[in-house]
């Protein structure tokens, strides 16, 4: 919780930061920094999870899962598709 | 970096990454503060780079996008919750709770272990778990026939870190700016809607 808002700060400090002096000051090589970071933090992602849900791939509890995940991912597609045909 | 193998190469790093922890010799405290750590750059180099591309105008004409794919995931999420306990006969406040995490595993696991018990917090964990997998592995396929931005509801909270990971690969600073403010939006409601379904 703590960690959300403190990248939630983070973002917007960035966001000014970039949007008043980003003109004058440009990150260099912008887009692979980010594609470099982006491996890093998927990575240590894994690291902080643990290989538990490898490990545990089949169990009871793991269909159910990805059934859940997989209407919410379905049904969040479907709504946006819906609302943004209606509304956008 | 080519746009087909990059998902790839994300995917690959963070299975590495889980299959090392147990050789890292870290602890979860020590390996969440690295993880943070590498959140934190990661954002502010993706937010001085998107703001520095923005201009006033653009940032008016997100809101109404950013809202509708808010409502949509919440929606969405909703639906799905109410569909899942139809299907496999589970509570509907418990189903609903599950569902609302929209991939804020670190939440809703722990929150439903505490108020249900530790079978529906690790449906709760996983599931959510799995919504973030399978934005970082649909997001890209799905949005060569749907554009860009619509799919940016389906990975829920985890649009403003993880997955933005891959929504950043179209390199269209609006699409980023929209997948950030949707994430920290959903952020923002999770811990509210959760609660209230489990009241």
């Amino acid at each position: 919780m703590v960690a959300d808002y403190f990248i939630l700060i983070v973002f917007v400090v960035g966001f000014i930061l970039g949007l008043k002096h980003g003109n004058r000051l440009r990150l260099p090589h912008a887009e692979k920094l980010g594609s470099v970071l982006a491996i890093f933090l998927l990575f240590a992602t894994g690291l902080s999870l643990g290989n538990s849900w490898l490990t545990e791939a089949f169990t009871g509890v793991l269909p159910l899962s990805f059934l859940m995940a997989l209407l919410a991912v379905s049904f969040s597609l479907l709504m946006a598709e819906l609302l943004w045909r209606n509304f956008s | 970096m080519k746009l087909s193998i990059f998902p790839l190469i994300l995917l690959c790093s963070f299975v590495m990454g889980s299959l090392l922890s147990p050789l890292s010799g870290l602890g979860n405290d020590s390996s969440s503060e690295i993880q943070l750590i590498a959140l934190s750059v990661f954002i502010f180099v993706v937010s001085y780079d998107v703001g520095s591309k923005m201009r006033a105008s653009s940032i008016r004409s997100i809101m109404k996008q950013t809202f509708i794919l808010v409502i949509s995931c919440i929606a969405g999420s909703a639906a799905a919750g109410i569909l899942f306990a139809i299907a496999v006969n589970y509570g509907i406040k418990i189903s609903l709770a599950i569902a609302l995490g929209m991939g804020w595993y670190t939440f809703d696991g722990p929150a439903l272990a505490s108020y249900a018990g530790a079978s529906y917090g690790a449906i709760a964990f996983f599931s959510n778990f799995f919504r973030e997998l399978l934005t970082l592995l649909l997001y890209l396929p799905v949005s060569t026939f749907a554009g860009r931005i619509k799919p940016i509801a389906m990975g829920g909270a985890t649009t403003m870190d993880t997955t933005l990971t891959v929504i950043r690969s179209s390199k269209e600073p609006v699409v980023t700016s929209l997948a950030f403010a949707h994430g920290a939006l959903i952020s923002f409601f999770v811990p509210l809607l959760v609660t209230l379904a489990l009241i």
